[in-house]
């Protein structure tokens, strides 16, 4: 498996990430004595360890089996050593607790019971464990999968439900797993001298991270490769992933979902496998056609994608022209390129092609224009007709919130009258059972009443949230056709020399309190290295971050003296962040 | 808020004084009115399945949204019933017209829609 997708040739070099994070992995399943192991793991963990180590690798190791954890017993075949690698999920407790009890019962003494959690293990778990009795019947470890780098600029703890966590339950584990992932950097990149940050969620980060650095024995010595961390709460932001992203790879998410850098393709565009599952495909740089569109607006994808067609089709047509020995081997030599090359090209023009249709259509083109208007602070005070037929339509329910929601907060909340109005629209429409999604909207600050007048034209003007079209393809603006994203302007004014003071009247109109910490550095940089490289931040979303803020850092990276990696609790787009909130019948 | 779990495994009969309950429970409480009425219909609308089962054997409203419901009884050609349970439910017309339009040509009542 080849992993050039991580390595850039600027900025840090996740490729390292990975390599110590795989290593970390082997070891502790090395350290597992026995010659016949099987690996139960978490199903939502298996693409996540396929990006880190390959099977055979673990084969060698002594894995011979793998399963994903069910609730319901190991085949009667299974060999003598179990390791178990789960996240730190009390639910998922009892499952493997009926797997231990069933195992030693029906062969006492036989089989050994490991259980690795991943990133940490909790005390909940733990005591979870002895609730059922087989807590000194396993050994326990902890293997520290904190950040799963995605790409070379790009890594996420694949936690889903980390916004509702923090914001609905006021759980803060994922928090606490985040200042984990910070540490592990720095052990690798070395401390970073300064953290900023905005938001309740940050502040909470920033102050473990002190802690932990506190509590470290040994000082850090490898020299600093990161001169500053920006921390982001997302509920600082909640305007941001309400909007369509109108990125090529933002589109992929929002139409197709993509996880942990896969797609299914939907079947129009490739057909079933023969087991009857949908064709994944992986997307990230190493394929060089992605790289280039992922991040442009999707109206200019087209234009590349034909240029390039034709191109391709001159290449091609040089085997006509190719007459000596010499230019045939020249031609041959590059047939390989050229194949993988049509190959990408016939796949993104037939995605691109799937996204058109959608993006064409009246419902989504309705919906991006009432967003618009909402963003340019028109019409928010009063009920909006185009939500209005959404819901007489009887429309996907996430659509709607999504609209409602974005009008609740670019208003400051709404109205008695209209709030109330939707409320009942959408109870009516789709169900009594929805009262508590939209009380668990209202928990998390997306739906509410109007408790105070709206800042939002003052931070819209302060913070040039909206762009006329014809600049908005010099700016950051570009991946929302016209809006730039809110959370990459404040981190434009945070990478400046003054940090955030120029707009601290702004901040404070925003939710969360922000700060800048500095922190201690024994290792100097290296002499070589403080001139030649450029400063590098990393932005860390707190509550998830979407495909289309990724875009705008990478162009704020190719444009500006800046480099910035980013690291996120997870991908999300409006869809996905609505959908935890969404009340499912049992 | 917990009342609400409560009633969702229950019987009809059982739901229905559960939501009741729920509904007082929510006007005693002053910031829920909202709340308080919106159960109170839930209520309402679950008594008035009852009665629609009843009268279409075989059919099944149960739990379903009110939209749903007045789509299925449009769709049985009853327009009188349907009547009765906007007013009931005081549905905007807005919603009502689409309700209808919708299940009227789905049920190819094409008199019907030529009346409009």
């Amino acid at each position: 498996m080849k992993h050039s997708h991580l390595q850039s040739g600027s900025g840090v070099n996740l490729a390292m990430l990975r390599d110590s994070i795989r290593k970390q992995l082997l070891d502790r399943i090395s350290n597992v004595e026995g010659l016949s192991k099987a690996l139960v793991i978490e199903k939502g963990l298996i693409s996540i360890l396929g990006s880190v180590a390959e099977f055979s690798a673990l084969k060698e190791r002594g894995i011979e089996r793998m399963f994903p954890l069910e609730d319901g017993p190991l085949p009667a075949q299974c060999p003598q050593q179990i390791i178990y690698l789960i996240r730190p999920r009390a639910h998922l407790i009892p499952w493997l607790a009926k797997q231990i009890r069933a195992q030693s019962q029906s062969n006492p003494g036989h089989y050994e019971h490991h259980i690795f959690f991943t990133p940490r293990m909790t005390m909940i778990c733990e005591r979870a464990l002895k609730n059922e009795g087989v807590y000194g019947n396993c050994m326990l470890g902890e293997f520290h999968l904190h950040l799963v780098p995605l790409d070379s600029d790009l890594m996420s703890m694949e936690l889903p439900t980390s916004f509702n966590d923090i914001n609905l339950y006021g759980d803060n584990t994922s928090l606490f797993f985040a200042a984990h992932g910070v540490m592990q950097l720095q052990q690798l990149f070395g401390v970073i001298p300064r953290i900023t940050g905005k938001g309740e969620a940050a502040k909470h980060v920033a102050s473990m991270l002190l802690q932990m650095r506190k509590e470290q024995s040994e000082p850090l010595t490898v020299s600093p490769q990161m001169d500053s961390i920006i921390l982001l709460d997302r509920a600082s932001d909640l305007i941001t992933p309400l909007c369509s992203q109108l990125t090529y790879e933002g589109l992929i998410d929002e139409l197709f979902g993509i996880n942990n850098n896969l797609i299914e393709l939907p079947q129009n565009i490739a057909p079933l496998q023969p087991n009857g599952k949908p064709v994944k495909v992986e997307l990230n740089s190493g394929d060089k056609l992605f790289s280039e569109i992922r991040d442009m607006n999707f109206s200019q994808v087209g234009v590349l994608l034909s240029t390039r067609a034709r191109n391709l089709s001159k290449e091609y047509d040089e085997r006509h022209s190719a007459k000596t020995v010499s230019q045939i081997k020249q031609f041959t030599s590059k047939l390989k390129r050229l194949q993988e090359e049509q190959a990408s090209l016939r796949m993104h023009t037939d995605i691109a092609g799937d996204i058109m249709l959608t993006a064409r259509d009246e419902s989504f083109m309705g919906c991006l224009e009432t967003e618009q208007n909402f963003l340019l602070g028109e019409g928010t005070d009063k009920s909006c007709e185009h939500i209005e037929s959404c819901i007489c339509r009887k429309d996907p329910l996430f659509k709607v919130l999504r609209l409602v929601c974005l009008q609740s907060i670019v208003n400051g909340g709404l109205k008695h009258k209209i709030f109330d109005f939707y409320r009942r629209e959408i109870l009516q429409t789709y169900g009594f059972e929805h009262l508590l999604t939209l009380t668990n909207l209202e928990k998390a600050g997306l739906f509410k009443l109007q408790d105070a007048r709206s800042n939002y034209s003052s931070v819209k003007k302060n913070l040039k949230l909206i762009v006329e079209e014809e600049e908005s393809d010099n700016d950051i603006s570009n991946v929302y056709s016209g809006y730039a994203p809110l959370s990459i302007r404040l981190v434009q004014h945070f990478s400046k020399p003054g940090g955030y003071r120029a707009i601290e009247e702004i901040l404070r109109l925003l939710p969360g309190p922000h700060f800048e910490y500095k922190q201690e550095t024994v290792a100097k940089p290296k002499a070589e290295d403080a001139n030649s490289r450029r400063p590098t931040t990393l932005v860390f979303f707190l509550g998830g971050c979407t495909f289309a803020e990724v875009s705008a850092l990478r162009w704020l990276t190719r444009t500006t003296g800046h480099e910035y990696t980013i690291a996120t609790t997870n991908m999300v787009n409006g869809r996905t962040m609505l959908e935890g909130l969404v009340h499912k019948l049992s | 808020l917990d009342i609400i779990e409560a009633f969702e495994d229950k019987s009809v009969d059982g739901r229905i004084q559960t939501l009741k309950k729920a509904a007082r429970n929510f006007t005693n409480a002053r910031e829920y009115t909202f709340q308080a009425k919106a159960t109170e219909e839930q209520a309402a609308l679950l008594t008035a399945q009852k009665i629609l089962e009843k009268r279409y054997p075989g059919e099944e409203f149960m739990n379903l949204p009110l939209g749903d419901s007045l789509y299925r009884i449009i769709l049985a050609g009853d327009q009188d019933q349907a009547n009765k349970l906007r007013k009931d439910f005081k549905v905007p017309d807005k919603r009502f017209w689409w309700i209808k339009v919708k299940a009227l040509a789905d049920a190819n009542n094409f008199s019907e829609l030529e009346r409009f």
